[in-house]
C-alpha cells in the first residue's frame, strides 16, 4: 500500500481514536472509591471503631443524592493500628487495587507526613485526615491534604479566648504525651501571654491508661480555673473529670474536637453519672441531634483565614469535609469559630 | 543429589557458596531482585523496602541475641539512633559538604555512632545475663526515646512531632523514589546477609558462638568476654544503625513513636520466627512478619470487598489471626522457618532415599 496523503490521514485518526479511547473511558468511571485508613486496632482503636460505620452512612447519603456528578461512589477502610507506616502501605495498595480511587482518608497526622511526598503525578490523590495538626494547614506545602475545620492551635485560641472572656485568670493544659497532645501547646502558651491568663500547669499522661489520681492531685495543687484537655479520643478525659469532681476540684474543663464526641460522653453519663456537666469544647461541626438553623461564622481573624482557605480549595465534592460531617448525618460543617456545651 | 561438598583447594574450602545448589540460589535471588526492582507496582516496592530495612535490623539482632546469645530488648534505639544522626548530620553539615557525597559519610557516621551507643548499652551483660540484661536493654530503648522526645533537643531531633528527613543522594544520583531507594536497599540487605555470614567464619565470629553455647568455657579458652561481648553489641547496633540510617532516608518523616518497644519486640519475634543464629533466618523471619499483615489484610479485603463495617469487626481478627500464627509456627517449629526449610531442601537433595 502506497502511503497517500489521505490514506495517512486516515490511519492517524484511527490511531488516536484507539488510543485515546481509553482515557476518554477514564473521564467517566463506573463508581468514584474513597478509601480510608483507619485505626481500628491500636491505641486509638476506639476512635476508629467509631468512624469506620459512618464512611458506610456517607456513601449511602452521597449516593441518594445522585453520587458525585451522577456518579456512585463507595468506601472502603482498612486498619492500621496507628502506625503510619501501615497507613502508607494501605494506600499504596488502594492505589495498585482501586483504579477509580479518588479520595484518602488517612489516620494520623504522622501518615499525612509520610505520604506528602508520594502525592505527586499520578499517584496524587485528594486527602484528608483524623487530624487537625496544625502543620497541614499549609496549602503551599501540601496542596492535596484538607483540614476540614479549624486546626488544634485554632481550638486552643478559641478557647483561651472564652476563658479570657469569662474573665477566668488561670488555665491547665493536660494533654497526652503523643504528637496528637502536643500539638497546640507553644501556641496555647503564647495566646495564654497575649490575653493575660497564666498557664499554671502542663501535665503530660499517657494516652490511654493514664495514672488519674496523680494528674489530678497536680491539678489540684495547682489549683487552676481551667483546664484544657488535649489529644484524648474516648480514653482518660471522662476519668480525669470524673475523679477532679471527687476530689472536690471547681475547675472547669475544655476540651477540642475528639474530646467532644457526644457517643462517649453519653456512655459516660449513663455509666458515671452527670459528672460532665460544664465541660465545653470546641465542636466544628453539627451534633445529629442538632436542629437549629446554621448560625452565621464568629470567626477569630486566624479561623477566618484558615476557613476562607479551605474554601477557596474546596472542589465540587467537597472531600475535605465529607467524612467527618457524615459522622452526624450531617453535611454542612458548622461554624468554624463557636464554643458549644456538649448535652449530657 | 548432593552427598557432599568436595573441598580440593584452600579455596574450595574457604567459599561461602560452596556447592551449585547454593550458587544457583544466590544467582536466582539476586534475578529476583532485580525483576522486583524493574517490574514490580509501587505497592509491592513499598512493602520489599519495608521488609529490606527491617531485615539489616533483624540481622543485627542475630548476631547478638542469635549468635552471642545475650538477650536485647532494646534494639529499637539503635535503629532510632542511626535514623536521627543521619537526619542530623544532613541538617549539620548541609553545605560544608557536597551533596553527592553526604549519604556516603552520613551512613558511615550512623553506623559508627549507634555502634558507640551499642557499646554502653552492652556493658550491663558483662554483669547479667538472659532476663536481667533483657531488662537492662529495655531500658536504653525508652531512654533513647525519651531523650528524642526531649523540648530540649527538639531543635536537632524534633521533638514528640518528628523531623522531615533527607533524600539520599549517592554522587548527583538522587535517590527521591521508592524504586530507587529499593535498590539501594536491597543492595545493602544483601551485603549485610554476606558480610554476616561471613563474619562467623573468622575468629571473632566463632569466639561469639563460644560465648554463647557456655561463656565461662570460652573464657577459660582465653576468649576475652569483654571485647567480644561489647564487639558483639558494637557490631549488631551498627546494623540496626544502618537499617535506621535507610528508615531515615525511606521515610519523608520520622517519628520518635516509630522506634518504641513494639520494634524491638517486632525484630525479636522476627529473629525467632526465622530461626536464632542462622543467617537466613532473619529472611524467613521478616517475610512472615512484614507479608503475612500484608496478605491477610489483602485476603479480608477480597473475601468482604473492603467495605468499613465489615472491616471494623474483621481489623481485631486479623491481630488475633497474625498472633495464632506466631504461636503455631514456635508450637510446631520452635527452631524456625528456616529449619523447616533445611529439612525441605534436605529431602530434596537426598530424594528418592530419603524424605
Amino acid at each position: 500500500m502506497t502511503l497517500t496523503r489521505r490514506s495517512f490521514l486516515a490511519t492517524g485518526a484511527a490511531a488516536s481514536a484507539a488510543i485515546g479511547a481509553p482515557m476518554i473511558l477514564r473521564a467517566q468511571p463506573s463508581e468514584y472509591v474513597f478509601g480510608a485508613s483507619l485505626p481500628m486496632t491500636g491505641p486509638f482503636a476506639t476512635a476508629g471503631q467509631l468512624v469506620a460505620p459512618t464512611l458506610k452512612m456517607f456513601e449511602d447519603l452521597a449516593n441518594e443524592d445522585g453520587g458525585i456528578g451522577g456518579v456512585p461512589i463507595r468506601t472502603t477502610a482498612e486498619d492500621s493500628g496507628y502506625i503510619p507506616q501501615n497507613a502508607l502501605a494501605n494506600y499504596q495498595r488502594a492505589l495498585a487495587t482501586e483504579e477509580n480511587l479518588v479520595f484518602y482518608y488517612g489516620d494520623s497526622t504522622g501518615f499525612m507526613k509520610l505520604v506528602a511526598p508520594e502525592l505527586r503525578g499520578e499517584n496524587a490523590r485528594l486527602m484528608g485526615s483524623t487530624s487537625f495538626a496544625s502543620e497541614l494547614a499549609d496549602p503551599e506545602k501540601n496542596p492535596y491534604q484538607y483540614l476540614a475545620g479549624p486546626s488544634y492551635e485554632d481550638q486552643f485560641d478559641i478557647l483561651l479566648e472564652n476563658i479570657a472572656a469569662e474573665g477566668g485568670t488561670t488555665v491547665a493544659f493536660v494533654y497526652s504525651n503523643t504528637e496528637f497532645g502536643r500539638d497546640p501547646l507553644e501556641r496555647g502558651r503564647a495566646k495564654a501571654a497575649e490575653l493575660g491568663i497564666e498557664v499554671v500547669l502542663e501535665e503530660s499522661t499517657k494516652a490511654q491508661g493514664a495514672d488519674i489520681p496523680t494528674h489530678v492531685t497536680k491539678l489540684a495543687q495547682a489549683n487552676a480555673e481551667y483546664c484544657i484537655l488535649q489529644g484524648y479520643v474516648t480514653g482518660v478525659w471522662p476519668q480525669l473529670i470524673g475523679g477532679a469532681r471527687q476530689f472536690g476540684l471547681p475547675t472547669k474543663f475544655m476540651g477540642t474536637f475528639w474530646g467532644m464526641e457526644k457517643l462517649i460522653a453519653d456512655r459516660v453519663t449513663a455509666e458515671a453519672g452527670p459528672f460532665l456537666d460544664g465541660y465545653l469544647g470546641v465542636m466544628p461541626y453539627r451534633y445529629s441531634y442538632d436542629a437549629e438553623p446554621r448560625r452565621a461564622t464568629r470567626a477569630t481573624p486566624n479561623t477566618r483565614r484558615r476557613t476562607s482557605r479551605a474554601r477557596r480549595s474546596r472542589p465540587t465534592c467537597r472531600p475535605g469535609g465529607c467524612n467527618r460531617s457524615a459522622r452526624w448525618s450531617s453535611a454542612s460543617p458548622r461554624c468554624a469559630g463557636s464554643t458549644k456545651r456538649a448535652r449530657s | 543429589m548432593i552427598t557432599g561438598n568436595l573441598k580440593a583447594s584452600y579455596a574450595a574450602d574457604e567459599q561461602v557458596f560452596d556447592n551449585r545448589n547454593k550458587r544457583a540460589f544466590l544467582y536466582a535471588a539476586l534475578l529476583g531482585l532485580a525483576a522486583l526492582a524493574g517490574f514490580a507496582d509501587d505497592y509491592v516496592i513499598l512493602v520489599a523496602c519495608q521488609m529490606g530495612i527491617l531485615l539489616i535490623a533483624v540481622v543485627g539482632v542475630n548476631v547478638v541475641t542469635g549468635y552471642t546469645g545475650l538477650i536485647s530488648l532494646g534494639h529499637a534505639a539503635f535503629v532510632a539512633v542511626g535514623a536521627y544522626t543521619v537526619t542530623i548530620f544532613h541538617e549539620a553539615f548541609a553545605g560544608a559538604i557536597p551533596e553527592g557525597l553526604m549519604a556516603l559519610i552520613a551512613i558511615p557516621v550512623a553506623m559508627a555512632v549507634s555502634a558507640l551507643v551499642g557499646i554502653i548499652v552492652g556493658l550491663p551483660s558483662l554483669r547479667v545475663k538472659g532476663l536481667y540484661l533483657a531488662v537492662a536493654t529495655l531500658s536504653a530503648n525508652f531512654i533513647v526515646i525519651f531523650l528524642i522526645e526531649q523540648e530540649a533537643f527538639a531543635p536537632w531531633t524534633g521533638g514528640m512531632v518528628g523531623i522531615d528527613t533527607p533524600a539520599p543522594d549517592f554522587l548527583g544520583w538522587t535517590l527521591d523514589t521508592k524504586r530507587e531507594m529499593f535498590v539501594l536497599i536491597a543492595a545493602l540487605g544483601v551485603l549485610t546477609l554476606l558480610a554476616v555470614q561471613n563474619l562467623f567464619r573468622t575468629r571473632v565470629g566463632r569466639a561469639f558462638i563460644a560465648i554463647r553455647d557456655r561463656d565461662y568455657s570460652a573464657e577459660i579458652m582465653g576468649i576475652s568476654l569483654l571485647r567480644t561481648k561489647l564487639t558483639s553489641f558494637a557490631i549488631s547496633a551498627a546494623l540496626c544503625g544502618l537499617s535506621g540510617a535507610l528508615f531515615a532516608y525511606f521515610y519523608a518523616r520520622i517519628l520518635p513513636e516509630q522506634f518504641e518497644l513494639a520494634l524491638s519486640l517486632e525484630l525479636v519475634a522476627a529473629m525467632i520466627v526465622g530461626g536464632m543464629g542462622r543467617t537466613m533466618g532473619p529472611v524467613f523471619g521478616v517475610a512472615v512478619i512484614v507479608m503475612v499483615p500484608e496478605v491477610i489484610k489483602s485476603i479480608f479485603g477480597v473475601a468482604t470487598g473492603g467495605e468499613a463495617g465489615v472491616a471494623q469487626l474483621l481489623a481485631p481478627l486479623q491481630e488475633i489471626a497474625f498472633g495464632l500464627l506466631i504461636v503455631l509456627f514456635l508450637l510446631f517449629e520452635p527452631l524456625g522457618l528456616n529449619h523447616m526449610a533445611d529439612r525441605a531442601l534436605r529431602a530434596l537433595n537426598r530424594w528418592p532415599f530419603a524424605r
